[in-house]
């Protein structure tokens, strides 16, 4: 990548946001839908159309958060699965198969998330691609994986005459290992997630509560210019908090 | 040198980052080794066949960034210190690589630990930092409103 495309690296840049609609045509329109449903009926219902145009503002925030955690859910499920590919697939060469056969065996057979992934990669193989080829899809689908890096550097090995089954050792070792780690992280961070989502809605919850005993109140504030003023602001305000939070669990 | 210090703290988030890459290099390196081939050569061969990663993350592609240790706490860095005078002096260093690769697996699992144990009192004092001003502006504000009415 040339100096004079660096921006678009930048995970928010418009470049990032646009170049996910081809491959992801479906959220797309349920989010760009949801944006405009979800922006009438709050201009319509709170008759203030300033209400709809900021829900609809946030919807790129929103595309772009869900995709974080799509990307990152389907990243964890690819890589919890992939140490048993790995283990299989250093069986079958220390049988004496050759690499490329074990691969196309392996992801044909196994029944889990990382070898019908890598299943459909291959496929291209039937249709004339080379088997580098197919593994490059494969990685530019899934660049964060660890285990994807591994097939690819295997592969690349192989191709050049350089020992296989001493990295197919090394890559079950440090699977095992990151599995483990992820593992410990992650549930950490769930609870952690938990916790701040439960500080997220409870002040709305009692806002509400608000609204059922003491409607008066409610009606009041929410008639003056500060009312929607201060919901906006809190909104916004959680909203950034819970970017921060997410980034401070991460733990790569 | 401060700013570097304070960023890759072993907490952070980036000096566990490191740390999983330079544990995938020495290990790929090992797996090299074991092939028979000798250091550098192992090292130009990551380089080469991880060219697209090593330009994303911090992967070495010399037998001087493999035991660059510069990155990392004192005690990393003098047995980081120790295989690379071994390295210069022409020992060979496929085992030592190996106890290196357990040790920095090891400094990794206790990364792990205590990002573990951590984040929960870290992200309670962030998410009552972060929301508890918008929690009382919700609960406040009407009550506040309507008093100034009085």
């Amino acid at each position: 990548m040339t100096t004079r495309c660096v921006w678009r690296r930048y995970r928010f840049s418009a470049h990032t946001w646009l170049s996910q609609i081809q491959r992801r045509r479906f959220l797309f329109a349920v989010w760009s839908g949801l944006a405009l449903a979800g922006s009438g009926c709050v201009g319509i219902v709170f008759a203030r159309p300033f209400l709809g145009s900021a829900v609809l503002l946030l919807v790129p925030l929103l595309v772009r958060a869900s995709y974080a955690i799509q990307e990152d859910w389907s990243g964890s499920r690819l890589q919890e699965s992939a140490l048993a590919f790995f283990t299989l697939l250093r069986v079958l060469v220390s049988e004496g198969d050759p690499l490329p056969q074990a691969l196309f065996h392996v992801a044909h057979r196994l029944r889990s998330p990382f070898a019908q992934h890598l299943s459909q990669s291959l496929a291209a193989f039937e249709r004339g691609r080379s088997l580098s080829q197919c593994l490059e899809r494969f990685q530019s689908r899934y660049p964060k994986g660890t285990a994807v890096y591994w097939v690819v550097l295997l592969e690349r090995a192989y191709r050049q005459g350089l020992p296989v089954l001493s990295l197919l050792k090394s890559a079950c070792v440090l699977l095992e290992a990151e599995n483990l780690g992820q593992q410990k992280a992650r549930r950490a961070r769930r609870w952690a997630m938990g916790q701040a989502g439960t500080a997220a809605l409870l002040p709305w919850l009692l806002l509400a509560v608000y609204g059922v005993f003491q409607p008066v109140l409610l009606d009041s504030f929410w008639n003056t210019q500060a009312g929607p003023v201060c919901l906006a602001v809190a909104f916004v305000t959680q909203l950034a908090g819970g970017w921060v939070l997410w980034k401070l669990a991460r733990f790569y | 040198m401060e700013t570097r210090s304070f960023l890759l703290r072993p907490t952070s988030r980036r000096f566990r980052r490191r740390l999983w890459d330079r544990i995938l290099a020495v290990e790929m390196v090992r797996a090299f080794l074991d092939g028979g081939f000798e250091l550098r050569y192992a090292c130009g061969q990551l380089g080469r066949q991880l060219a697209r990663r090593a330009a994303d993350r911090d992967l070495p592609r010399t037998p001087a960034a493999l035991f660059d240790g510069s990155d990392f706490p004192p005690h990393l860095r003098d047995a980081l210190g120790v295989v690379e005078a071994l390295y210069k002096e022409g020992h060979p260093v496929r085992s030592v690589l190996g106890q290196l690769s357990d040790l920095l697996m090891r400094e990794h699992e206790a990364a792990v630990e205590a990002f573990s144990q951590t984040l929960r009192a870290r992200l309670g004092g962030a998410t009552l930092f972060l929301f508890l001003p918008p929690a009382l502006l919700l609960l406040l504000a009407p009550l506040c409103l309507a008093l100034s009415r009085f």
